[in-house]
């Protein structure tokens, strides 16, 4: 009996509190939130003043932001004195074999079954590159896949990334001029290019990118691997600004391994207005 | 107070809790600077530096606090169905009921589109450039470009998932009009239609230091009586990065040659490679 009476009480106690925390939070009745539209600009304000040197700093640095497309897309990669890279005897033999079955018609190139190039594979695609630049972080937004990177200036990594993935993980730094990239913590599944080159989960990636001039985008691109390759060695890939309206379009490579094309489904469109296909 | 059907009281009291704590005292701007460059929140330091002081910024990532399983309109009425959206939605509840759902773009590595990217629970990343807001979203690594200067999209534009988006400011509100899109997803995970006439505008605000909200209204005359708006809402995550997310490595639910779709025969890359299909090292 007794407990019967406190229920409502306790009910009330808890509707209060939860009126009191909606209140609080700046809830309306309706669900929406009223906003302190000079209250969060004066904070925003705040945060801004204390990034202003950082924010300097990069008003000083080359702008690489912009829309970039490469000079001359490739699909081998050759080193900067126009050679193979120096393939260890595993390479070889690896490289070797998918040649070979490429050639045959049956290549298991991950790029293919639309698998993600990684870096440095992906600098080659031949397709527009958005690239936003800040303070704190470079991105570089691919046409080609709507592949994405986000580097974050924090530096060089010290430790190994635990978890590998196919596109690594990217940090860079701003060296006077030059923005270096490392990208490490592959999965070592990808292949370098459409021949074949290897890459192992030890494979490291160092880039070096500079303006030549202001429309001219320069990545020199270090690759080590001491599985596969016998030093490390180095590749290069220029690219020219497009201008800052250029549209990029959605591409998407998994549309190719659909057993059957996307058909429209709604009657103004020409489809049937039924959930079947 | 109702947003989505999936929104639990549980998940509404939570954000209002942590937003009260927000509220309450600004308990950011006390904490250690994060990172080498030494900035507490990495915020105004995550866009360009030629976008003006003036612009309202958004920059940076955030987690969302949505669900795209349900988009229902904000009022709590009943989707506004023109009757063969009624008949598609119910065809697809009874498949979806009876074990055996209809094909999805998301089903095949395609990209769910808007409206419905717009309340995927995933984190987004926000970046602000003199002609471009970019939102990337996780899932799929999707980005959006969002054209800020009004340009029309170019003569050859085909339509595509994500659609055409120019964006511009009333204020604080970053307004978001999208059009251009394909004819090939739904307007959510349950299947409520849309056709490629689809227009979505978005209204996307901060409406606390760590909130974000998007509140977008569908209009769509060849798929709804009138036009509809449903919200989604973000929560700052300064220390957040986006993870590569690759629904390629292990494709597996295609569909049969009448949209069902299959289990676990899709012969993704990861499959393949437990096969030994795969020659990789």
């Amino acid at each position: 009996m007794s407990h019967r009476k406190t229920c409502p009480a306790r009910a009330i106690a808890t509707a209060a509190v939860i009126a009191l925390l909606f209140a609080r939070s700046g809830f309306a009745q309706n669900g929406a939130f009223n906003t302190d539209e000079p209250g969060l600009r004066a904070r925003d304000q705040a945060v801004l003043d204390g990034a202003r040197a950082a924010i300097e700093a990069d008003r000083k640095r080359p702008r690489i932001a912009g829309i970039w497309l490469v000079t001359a897309p490739a699909t081998t990669i050759k080193t900067v004195d126009g050679k193979l890279p120096p393939m260890t005897a595993a390479a070889q033999k690896l490289y070797r074999k998918r040649v070979a079955n490429r050639r045959a018609g049956n290549t298991e190139d991950p790029l293919e079954q639309c698998l993600p190039p990684g870096t440095p594979r992906s600098l080659w695609s031949g397709e527009p590159v958005l690239i936003t630049q800040s303070p704190a972080k470079v991105t570089l937004f691919h046409q080609y896949r709507h592949l994405i990177r986000h580097v974050f200036l924090d530096g060089p990594r010290t430790v190994a990334e635990p978890d590998p993935i196919w596109e690594g993980h990217s940090s860079g730094w701003w060296d006077g001029d030059t923005l270096r990239i490392q990208t490490l913590g592959f999965n070592g599944e990808q292949w370098l290019d459409a021949a074949g080159l290897p890459q192992s989960p030890d494979m490291k990636v160092d880039e070096a990118l500079r303006l030549l001039d202001a429309n001219t985008l320069e990545d020199t691109v270090t690759v080590a691997d001491a599985r596969y390759y016998k030093e490390p060695w180095s590749t290069r890939v220029t690219f020219k600004r497009l201008p800052d309206d250029t549209f990029m379009p959605e591409e998407e490579c998994s549309e190719k391994l659909l057993e059957f094309p996307l058909k429209p489904y709604a009657p103004s469109d020409g489809g049937t207005g039924h959930g079947s296909r | 107070m109702r947003i989505t059907r999936r929104w639990s009281a549980a998940a509404v009291a939570s954000l209002a809790l942590t937003s009260s704590a927000a509220f309450a005292q600004d308990s950011r701007s006390a904490a250690p600077p994060r990172g080498s460059l030494g900035i507490a929140t990495g915020d105004p330091a995550r866009r360009d530096v030629r976008v003006p002081d003036s612009v309202p910024n958004l920059s940076g990532t955030w987690v969302a606090r949505s669900s795209n399983r349900t988009i229902m309109p904000l009022d709590g009425g009943p989707s506004p169905f023109l009757p063969w959206a009624a008949t598609f939605f119910d065809e697809r509840a009874a498949a979806e009921k009876a074990g055996t759902p209809f094909f999805d773009t998301n089903a095949s590595c395609l990209p769910s589109g808007v409206p419905r990217v717009l309340a995927v629970p995933y984190p987004i990343d926000i970046v602000q450039t003199p002609d471009r807001t970019v939102i990337s979203i996780e899932v799929m690594h999707s980005f959006r470009i969002i054209h800020m200067n009004d340009e029309p999209p170019p003569a050859d534009y085909k339509p595509s998932y994500l659609g055409y988006s120019r964006g511009h400011w009333e204020g604080d509100t970053l307004v978001v009009t999208t059009t251009g899109l394909n004819a090939y997803t739904q307007v959510d995970e349950e299947g409520r239609p849309k056709s490629s006439s689809m227009k979505v505008t978005e209204r996307i605000r901060k409406v606390a230091p760590d909130f974000l909200e998007n509140t977008f209204t569908i209009d769509d005359p060849n798929t709804y009586s009138r036009p509809w708006t449903a919200r989604s809402r973000y929560q700052w995550a300064p220390d957040y990065r986006l993870a590569e997310y690759i629904c390629e490595e292990n494709n597996r639910n295609k569909p049969d040659a009448s949209g069902k779709l299959r289990h676990g025969q899709g012969g993704g890359y990861a499959e393949r490679k437990h096969a030994g299909k795969n020659q990789a090292p």
